[in-house]
């Protein structure tokens, strides 16, 4: 990893930081990062500012190289990372949406109150988990043919519903119908193929959670309801996952291909995990193609996965999803590129904007948004890590303005997996979390270690920046009442 | 919208197109490519389609590449997406979703599409065509959400033969209707028939010939019957409509290249835009043994022309000397093989042999000391050969009563036959 950033750093207002282009470095723009003082002064000590600068010098880049407030060190962009390159003469990078390809969450809201189910959690976290397969290498229930492969691939979650895991509504309530165009099962190698067939269905490992969650705050009474969140106490579901195995060995295909392609095309790069081919190109077009396949995977993969949820809770309450009211609030995309229109300096332009660790943020009357949310704003969901709490927010004009409409995903990690393990066996993390009242069930040996809650950034300080900067404002907060995990 | 550009582009992803793919590949390591077609799923082999539905062959065994085919030889894949449009003036073609791809050169391998006659009813839900697995996979799921006793099949060619002989197998109570006096009329003579319709009525299959079906009828949106031309009514609730395919000629017309019913081609398959050539079922070539241009769908001339362009593609110049029809079909555990004509012309001599139990049969049909058709039904072992003489109009004077023989073998032949078949064409002693 390299060391901390040495580059200018000017500070703008209470929630942002600018990092004037140096074209020493080759930056052929600004690059900015939103936060606060506490919040920077980790930053201070990661080299994640760093591949903030290095982002500003990728060909193409339009706007700023921004970093949100969960900004850490990742593969050559920040996690926490945006930045938007001209579909005719810019690039697109896979180190720019990250392995996970669509890691995202799902909400799922109920019309049960905590005190009907508080006696039930530990059977219905342990029916969640019965049908669910927890953890890195797992297989899932649902049995795929090659030419079912090729459809999930192509269509997302709508596939899903087809085969009747699920309601047309879900797919209504997702980020872009869950499904992006291009999708493409001649771009997929032979391993990522053999990877996603068998995992449809499954959570993984790593932050991946499942949370049985209660409404906790609301902060704007009319939207929450909107949304269909109506009282404190209110019992939600929430689920964190993405394109498992598929999207991993996809990213791992393209960076090979990327490294090639960047040569043939002479686009210089700061660091070699930048690794990134034009748009338009050929090679661009495979990863774009590839990349779509896997998001569309992981959209199918929650639906799925939210289908077992409604499965597991009609088992233990005895009565039907529908009269539980487990309705998808919505469904968000954080680690993705997409081709999008924006407006730049009052003209409209073809965008490939990169996401990696950065939830879409758009206000009312974006075509993108279904019906019901068109004049709402999207909902955006951001998960906590595991054991604190999770935000519900929604979109804004500001974010579109000068983010691309895009805000934060998450806490962010301060502590490595490794460090977090030396520093809290995972026993005692289970303890913790249990004498919170909350009910774990994990399948791993360091899961819980790894993810303990002080190896992340303060949730709550993190959505703080972005309503406090405008890029996205607070609707509910929800807490953790049973969690499982991989 | 965006333009991508690539040195080839195919359009279409069966036969043709990948054997195109992979001889473009071999000659030229650099050039891009880029494959566009319907259909969203992997190449996969159309004739087994039907076995798929009646569970003899699992579905895996449709692929016949692997996965990754497409990324090893770097072609990028456009799968799912249909092309709208094509500017032969600009190099360019459209894509449905508006994204346009300029090529230095084309490849038209389109195929065909099922001809669906225009009778009463052919609406109705649980009326199908059988080319494509989305064909197959609609059915199965048909047939498995709804009641289903009786199955209509409307036409007794290949494909015909094939979908009535999966219902059968599935237990299903089945009828294929033909308007010919025969089955299977373009693939084998008039025994040939005789014996492959015993075959299918040994299997359960009811066939009846010389049949026009004038309507069908249905209650609920749902097809209930099938009302043939003698005012019979058979109780069907599923119709597979299988009366023939038609080129997919609509994008070259527009484009206004030469076709005819199918795409019309050069002896290099080039169309009548130079930087454009068509293969497989689209495309209207020579065949040799009748001197005129026509489609020939079938799969091995489709592979063969698709290899053929591909390498004219590439810069190498090769003649493309015509495919010859061939027809390898198992009826129902009957095995028939047919090569070039099928019924003799005039002035044919006529060889035939039929065995005692009169389960085998051959019969070739010679002009000039040459074999210009051949039929095998039921014991199919020594076509290969006889294939062979065919495409090479060998002169078969010397031997001639030894060809309808069961044992004839390799040693049957003249000896500079023999070397021929060994060292390859070239050689001629």
């Amino acid at each position: 990893m390299a060391g901390p950033y040495q580059g200018e750093l000017q500070k703008l207002d209470d929630y942002r930081w600018l990092l004037p282009r140096d074209e020493s470095l080759g930056m052929r723009t600004d690059g900015i990062v939103y936060a606060d003082e506490a919040l920077m002064a980790d930053l201070r000590t990661d080299a994640a500012l760093g591949q903030v600068a290095n982002v500003a010098c990728l060909p193409g880049i339009v706007g700023r190289s921004m970093a949100m407030p969960d900004c850490h060190y990742g593969y050559g962009f920040p996690i926490g990372g945006v930045a938007a390159f001209d579909v005719d003469t810019g690039i697109i990078s896979p180190g720019g949406v990250g392995y996970d390809i669509n890691c995202g969450v799902r909400l799922v809201r109920s019309d049960l109150e905590i005190a009907e189910v508080q006696g039930r959690l530990k059977d219905i976290a342990a029916a969640i988990h019965n049908l669910i397969p927890t953890g890195a290498g797992e297989k899932g229930a649902v049995r795929l043919s090659d030419h079912e492969v090729a459809e999930v691939l192509a269509k997302g979650p709508a596939w899903a519903v087809k085969r009747g895991y699920g309601v047309p509504e879900d797919v209504e309530h997702t980020e872009d119908r869950g499904c992006l165009p291009g999708a493409d099962v001649g771009a997929l190698s032979q391993r990522a193929y053999q990877r996603g067939a068998p995992q449809l269905g499954t959570l993984g490992g790593g932050n991946h959670f499942l949370e049985i969650q209660v409404v906790d705050a609301i902060y704007d009474d009319k939207l929450a309801a909107a949304f269909g969140i109506t009282a404190p106490d209110q019992v939600c579901l929430m689920i964190h996952c993405g394109s498992r195995g598929l999207g991993h060995q996809v990213c791992e295909d393209a960076l090979d291909e990327m490294a090639q392609a960047a040569r043939r095309y002479g686009i210089s790069l700061p660091d070699r995990q930048l690794a990134c081919a034009p748009v338009n190109s050929p090679e661009g077009q495979r990863y774009l193609s590839a990349m779509a396949a896997a998001a569309n995977y992981a959209w199918a993969n929650r639906q799925v996965i939210m289908h077992f949820v409604r499965e597991a809770m009609e088992s233990v309450l005895g009565q039907g999803w529908q009269k539980l009211g487990l309705h998808l609030v919505w469904d968000v995309a954080h680690n993705v590129a997409k081709i999008e229109e924006h407006r730049v300096g009052g003209v409209s332009k073809r965008l490939c904007v990169h996401r990696k660790g950065a939830t879409r943020s758009f206000p009312p009357g974006r075509p993108e948004l279904p019906a019901a949310y068109r004049e709402t704003g999207q909902p955006v969901l951001v998960p906590g890590d595991m054991g604190s709490a999770s935000y519900l927010l929604v979109g804004t004009q500001q974010a579109l303005e000068e983010t691309f409409g895009s805000t934060c995903h998450g806490a962010g990690r301060v502590l490595s997996r490794t460090a977090a393990i030396k520093k809290h066996p995972s026993q005692a993390v289970r303890k913790a979390l249990e004498a919170q009242g909350i009910v774990v069930r994990a399948t791993g040996r360091d899961t819980l270690a790894e993810e303990a809650p002080d190896a992340y950034k303060d949730i709550d300080r993190v959505v703080e920046v972005c309503h406090g900067a405008g890029l996205s404002s607070k609707v509910a907060r929800l807490r953790p009442v049973a969690v499982i995990k991989g | 919208m965006s333009e991508h550009t690539y040195d080839y582009v195919i359009l279409g992803n069966s036969t043709a197109a990948i054997a195109a793919m992979e001889a473009i590949r071999e000659k030229d390591a650099q050039g891009s490519m880029a494959i566009v077609s319907d259909q969203m799923a992997h190449c996969y082999c159309s004739p087994l389609i039907t076995y798929v539905l009646c569970g003899k062959v699992p579905e895996e065994r449709l692929n016949y590449r692997p996965r990754d085919v497409y990324r090893q030889l770097q072609v990028t894949t456009y799968l799912g997406r249909a092309a709208t449009r094509l500017d032969p003036a600009a190099h360019t073609v459209t894509l449905a979703d508006g994204v346009e791809l300029r090529y230095g050169k084309l490849l038209l391998a389109t195929g065909g599409t099922p001809i669906v006659p225009d009778l009463p009813g052919v609406d109705l839900q649980g009326v199908f065509t059988f080319t494509r697995y989305e064909d197959m996979a609609r059915v199965r799921e048909f047939i498995n959400s709804h009641k289903v006793r009786q199955a209509v099949v409307v036409g007794a060619g290949m494909i015909g033969v094939k979908v009535a002989e999966a219902f059968a197998t599935l237990g299903l109570e089945t009828t294929v209707v033909e308007l010919r006096d025969r089955v299977l009329a373009l693939a084998l003579d008039e025994t040939g028939s005789e014996m492959a319709e015993q075959a299918l009525e040994d299997h359960r299959v009811r066939v009846i010939t010389s049949s026009a079906v004038t309507s069908l009828g249905g209650s609920n949106g749902l097809v209930q019957s099938v009302t043939l031309d003698s005012g019979s009514r058979l109780p069907a609730q599923v119709v597979v409509m299988a009366v023939g395919v038609r080129p997919n000629i609509k994008l070259a017309q527009q484009a206004g290249l030469g076709v005819n019913r199918g795409v019309l081609v050069d002896d290099h398959l080039r169309t009548s835009d130079p930087y454009i050539y068509a293969a497989g079922d689209v495309a209207e070539a020579y065949d040799p043994l009748t001197g005129e241009p026509r489609p020939l769908a079938i799969w091995p001339a489709a592979y063969l022309q698709g290899e053929i362009a591909g390498r004219n593609m590439a810069g190498t110049d090769v003649t493309y000397e015509g495919s010859i029809a061939m027809n390898s079909i198992q009826v129902c555990g009957l095995p028939t093989i047919s090569v070039g004509l099928v019924e003799p012309p005039g002035r044919a001599e006529v060889l035939e042999y039929r065995s005692a139990d009169g389960k085998s049969y051959r019969r070739m049909f010679l002009v000039n000391d040459r074999i210009v058709g051949a039929v095998f039904v039921g014991d199919v072992d020594r076509a290969g050969i006889i294939t062979g003489l065919i495409r090479s109009q060998m002169d078969v004077s010397s031997f001639k009563e030894k060809l309808i023989q069961r044992d004839l073998g390799l040693l049957s032949l003249p000896k500079q036959y023999r070397k021929h078949i060994v060292m390859g064409p070239g050689i001629e002693v």
